[in-house]
């Protein structure tokens, strides 16, 4: 770095030099006035034989100039210069740019604060995930969690780790002063803190054994949960709190910001493993997230192998339960980004096309202002430029709109930030998680690369063209390089092509997007969705340990809400959504009368169990026999109904009526079988259109459970019917939480990864990717009859009719157009049939064609116009004004 | 401001002589122009500064170094020292230089052509 301390030192090496002629000089006067010279001639001599001592000065101080620095910053004066005397130009350039760099940075900032800033834990790279893998399952997820058997003896067993933690998730009800509420907690191994050596803000984490049976009744809570319930009172520490009805002491309050992960839970409570869940039968539940810090020195990959060989060992001796699972190791960092990194990619493409469109625009405008700019850089080849020189001058200048163009992508980026983050609201997780896009330093460098790379992108091509010159015929008056600019139209068209390829296969990838969401929207559900309001109710297992009061509470409550005014019907579900996407919440099933499986054997249904009202609140229709009956009580038989698709599963050609099913609910198989009375029509999975989900619904009142979903039906705005609903349920008891109090069009609308927000993206990106190639072919249509007016005008005065000139415009736009929708079509087609393939689902041809097909018109139609208003431009031209336009 | 009959050396030709001087023993500037005066007989007629550039463009190269000191005669001067890396580029240039002159009185010399 000799030449930066040189640049700066600069200064003191000239003030050196100075001195140091001055002392040149007076040593030679001296001499000469020992010599017997006066003082005064002496001087004058002394300076004679120096020579020109401004010159000398100033030639010795340019030895240390550095030219390829001092000359790049006379390209930026220069160029920016240039940019200052076409504003038009530099403003559309910067303008196109910046819309391309703020949709890349805002998505980037997410996958910054999801993917790329590593966990809030101590010295994360020591810490891994452990989990158990089933490569049978297939479909690249295989990431499951870990049994209570298998963690037990994986942490005693291992060696690679100082220590070995399990966590779970689980719901937590907070009743005591204020309205109850219920929320997701974590239950933690004891040491779990110490495995994140994480500390916290109040009090303490737990303490070894405080994770056996009788001493766990202690709770460490969130600096959100203190803050909204305990108003930051930093005495809550030793406090009791009622969590599902026992009674916890608050022992620590973790600090403002810690969260790992996806999960933000609101408390926690150390993880004691029941007897029960240590039974090798135990082995088949994988519930735990488990978590381990590598002893110092040992790797991942070390840790890998152990793990899959204690998972072995686990195949051997349990066959049974174990058949076919492995175990393996990932960097904590690694697997909290994987769960991003499908959708990432995603979006990160769809914004990448976009700043390529925005490239190929700016690009072509550099190249028709270098072809504007031929004579000046003639002279400058003239005048001794080499050609390097003249293509740094563009890229320079390219930079200076790339850097402008950053700058106010990154202004308009803040704003798309916080549009996102009001946008990540479908979830509790995701609201907390929006805190976490934010432009921090990662996305700031980001967008420099992005903006230089774009620079080298749109200005290199140009550059190079531009400065291609055949110097005589260019310094001629009015001379015309031919061959120069059918190269330069060759490069337009490319561009325009590429253009148009690349927001044709954007349009289609929103396209499809929207398509999916329309159809979960409004093309049915089985149900009618609309003035309906939902709310999870789940009661205490302690408080309503016994069937029939859980079966007495939700009666009473529907009881309630029925009696309120605007109330059309109310009803209660345990299942709201039907289960496709999460195929644990199927439930197996027999038929009486078939031969008896094992239960892991059996077939797989969704299951329902709901009050009688259910069915007429969601407008389900009944089909065939009856409906279900207050009178379907414990008293009577056990009855069922099915949906049609599970007749044309499982009787196909028999009556269904009167036969029997037994659902495996519980642990145990039931004694009693259900007969089937009625047929109901199918409610359609919220997520993908799977037609044969079979459904089997049950009588609430035969098979109470503790956590059910009220439905009530209104015939006003249901989202006001909220308070009145609340009251209802604590007429009956007034501890009881109520959560998820959400109309029935949230709950589709939300119901898959936020479908509403991904799609309002992606199609805001494709309206951007469209417009921006609009105006590009516009653009480079204008420019081409620009060009040509000269030659038209020799056509039109030799003869040729306005149709024709019309019909030669036309014809280069829809050609280019032909090319690029036909490129188009099959990038787009085949993206997104590898993303459905990485999703493990495609969808039939026939379904798609619509989008396609409208996609493919979308652009035509707006490559046409936009090549049309040129061309009508062109036939407006007066031979005699084109013929003198020279 | 050239004198007319004056010939510029051909370039590098100043700074081989002042790597040459300095080799001999480290100077301030104004004794190395003396010097190389003194020791050309006054056949080559160099301008005292023009010394100046040359000795910036050797410092920047590195081949020689300089340090301010306080001369016999009691005045501050600025030394210059030959480094290694200039003494071999000494070498260099001086077995191109004779080369070059060997070059060239070949060609200058009478009774051929």
């Amino acid at each position: 770095m000799m030449w930066l301390k040189q640049l700066f030192s600069r200064r003191r090496l000239y003030n050196d030099l100075s001195e140091e002629i001055q002392q040149h000089l007076e040593e030679k006067i001296e001499e000469l006035v020992a010599a017997g010279m006066s003082r005064k001639e002496a001087s004058a001599a002394a300076r004679r034989e120096f020579g020109n001592l401004a010159l000398i000065e100033q030639d010795s101080r340019s030895a240390w100039r550095w030219p390829s620095i001092e000359n790049f910053l006379m390209d930026v004066r220069f160029g920016a210069r240039m940019l200052r005397k076409n504003p038009g130009f530099a403003a559309v350039a910067v303008v196109t740019l910046a819309l391309g760099i703020a949709a890349n940075t805002t998505i980037f900032s997410m996958v910054s604060g999801w993917m790329l800033r590593p966990p809030r834990i101590k010295d994360h790279t020591g810490v891994v995930m452990i989990l158990s893998t089933d490569p049978a399952k297939g479909g690249g997820w295989d990431q499951n969690p870990v049994s209570v058997p298998d963690f037990v003896v994986w942490r005693e067993q291992s060696h690679s780790f100082e220590d070995m933690v399990a966590s779970q998730l689980s719901d937590f009800a907070l009743t005591g002063e204020g309205e109850p509420e219920r929320f997701d907690g974590m239950r933690v191994s004891a040491s779990y803190f110490d495995v994140l050596g994480v500390s916290p803000a109040l009090g303490r984490t737990f303490l070894p054994g405080e994770d056996q049976p009788g001493r766990d009744q202690v709770v460490i809570l969130s600096d959100g949960l203190w803050q909204r319930r305990f108003g930051s009172n930093p005495n809550v520490v030793g406090a009791a709190v009622r969590l599902n009805g026992d009674s916890y002491k608050v022992v620590g309050v973790m600090p403002k910001g810690y969260r790992l992960g996806y999960y933000g839970p609101q408390l926690w409570t150390p993880l004691v493993f029941p007897p029960q869940s240590l039974l090798p039968a135990a082995r088949e539940d994988r519930s735990l997230d488990v978590m381990a810090r590598l002893k110092s020195g040992v790797s991942v990959e070390t840790a890998k192998a152990e793990m899959a060989a204690l998972a072995q060992r686990s195949e051997q001796t349990y066959p049974g339960t174990s058949k076919g699972w492995g175990a393996t190791a990932w960097p904590i960092q690694k697997y909290l980004a994987d769960e991003f990194k499908v959708a990432m990619r995603l979006l990160m493409g769809t914004v990448i096309f976009v700043l390529l469109i925005a490239c190929a625009n700016i690009a072509s405008l550099q190249l028709t202002r270098a072809a504007a700019r031929q004579r000046e850089f003639a002279v400058r080849v003239a005048l001794g430029a080499s050609r390097f020189r003249l293509v740094r001058q563009l890229l320079v200048e390219s930079l200076l709109v790339a850097l402008a163009g950053g700058g106010l992508g990154l202004l308009l980026a803040s704003w798309g930030v916080a549009l996102l983050r009001g946008a990540l609201n479908w979830s509790d997780y995701v609201t907390s998680m929006s805190g976490e896009v934010t432009l921090d330093n990662t996305v700031l460098a980001f967008t420099l690369g992005a903006s230089v790379c774009a620079a080298i992108l749109f200005g290199l091509a140009p550059a190079l063209h531009g400065t291609a010159l055949d110097l005589h015929s260019t310094l001629k008056e009015g001379g015309r390089a031919g061959s120069q600019s059918r190269a330069r139209n060759r490069t337009h068209s490319v561009l325009v092509t590429a253009e148009i390829t690349l927001a044709l296969a954007l349009l289609i990838g929103a396209g499809l997007d929207i398509q999916d969401l329309l159809q979960k929207l409004y093309n049915g559900f089985g149900i009618d969705p609309n003035q309906v309001l939902t709310a999870n109710i789940s009661l205490s297992s302690t408080r309503y340990k016994d069937p029939s009061k859980q079966a007495d509470f939700f009666k009473n409550v529907i009881q309630n809400l029925d009696a309120l005014p605007g109330v059309i019907s109310a009803g209660a579900t345990t299942t709201l959504v039907p289960s496709a996407t999460e195929p644990e919440r199927a439930v197996t099933f027999s038929i009486a009368g078939q031969p008896v499986l094992l239960r892991k054997e059996r077939e797989r249904t969704d299951y329902y169990a709901i009050s009688s009202h259910y069915l007429r609140t969601q407008q389900i229709p009944l089909l065939r026999g009856r409906s279900l009956l207050p009178a379907d009580n414990v008293q009577a038989p056990p009855v069922a109904l099915v949906n049609q698709a599970f007749v044309q599963r499982y009787f196909p050609n028999e009556e269904p009526l009167g036969k029997r099913v037994r659902l495996d609910t519980s642990a145990s198989d039931r004694a009693d079988w259900s007969e089937i009375v009625g047929v109901v029509g199918d409610v359609k999975d919220l997520a993908r259109e799977q037609k044969d989900m079979s459904q089997v619904y049950e009588p609430s009142l035969q098979r109470p459970s503790t956590g059910m979903t009220l439905v009530v039906r209104t015939r006003s705005d249901p989202a006001a019917f909220a308070p009145l609903l609340r009251r209802a349920v604590w007429d009956v008891d007034e501890d009881q939480p109520i959560t998820r109090v959400q109309t029935m069009n949230q709950v589709i609308a939300d119901y898959r990864t936020g479908g509403v927000t991904v799609c309002t993206m992606m199609a805001t990106f494709a309206g951007l990717a469209l417009g921006l190639a609009v105006v590009g072919v516009f653009g480079v249509m204008a420019y081409t009859v620009a060009q040509r007016t000269h030659e038209m005008g020799i056509r039109m005065a030799l003869g040729a009719k306005r149709s024709d000139v019309l019909r030669m415009v036309l014809r280069k736009g829809i050609f280019l157009g032909a090319i690029g929708v036909g490129i188009g079509f099959a990038l787009g087609a085949s993206l997104m049939w590898l993303q459905q393939a990485s999703e493990g689902i495609v969808m039939p041809f026939d379904q798609r064609a619509p989008v396609y097909l409208a996609a493919v018109f979308l652009i035509s139609l707006t490559v046409l116009l936009a090549t049309y208003i040129p061309a009508r431009r062109a036939t407006k031209v007066d031979p005699i004004v084109a013929l003198r336009y020279e | 401001m050239k004198k007319t009959g004056q010939r510029d050396l051909f370039p590098g030709a100043l700074e081989m002589m002042i790597l040459r001087t300095l080799k001999r023993q480290p100077l301030h500037g104004y004794a190395l122009v003396q010097h190389i005066k003194r020791t050309s007989n006054d056949l080559l007629q160099i301008e005292e500064g023009s010394l100046y550039p040359a000795l910036q463009r050797l410092l920047k190269e590195e081949l020689v170094k300089a340090e301010w000191s306080i001369s016999s005669t009691n005045r501050r001067v600025r030394t210059y020292k030959l480094t290694a890396k200039g003494a071999k580029h000494l070498e260099q240039e001086v077995s191109r230089f004779e080369k070059m002159l060997e070059g060239i009185t070949r060609v200058l010399a009478p009774g051929e052509s």
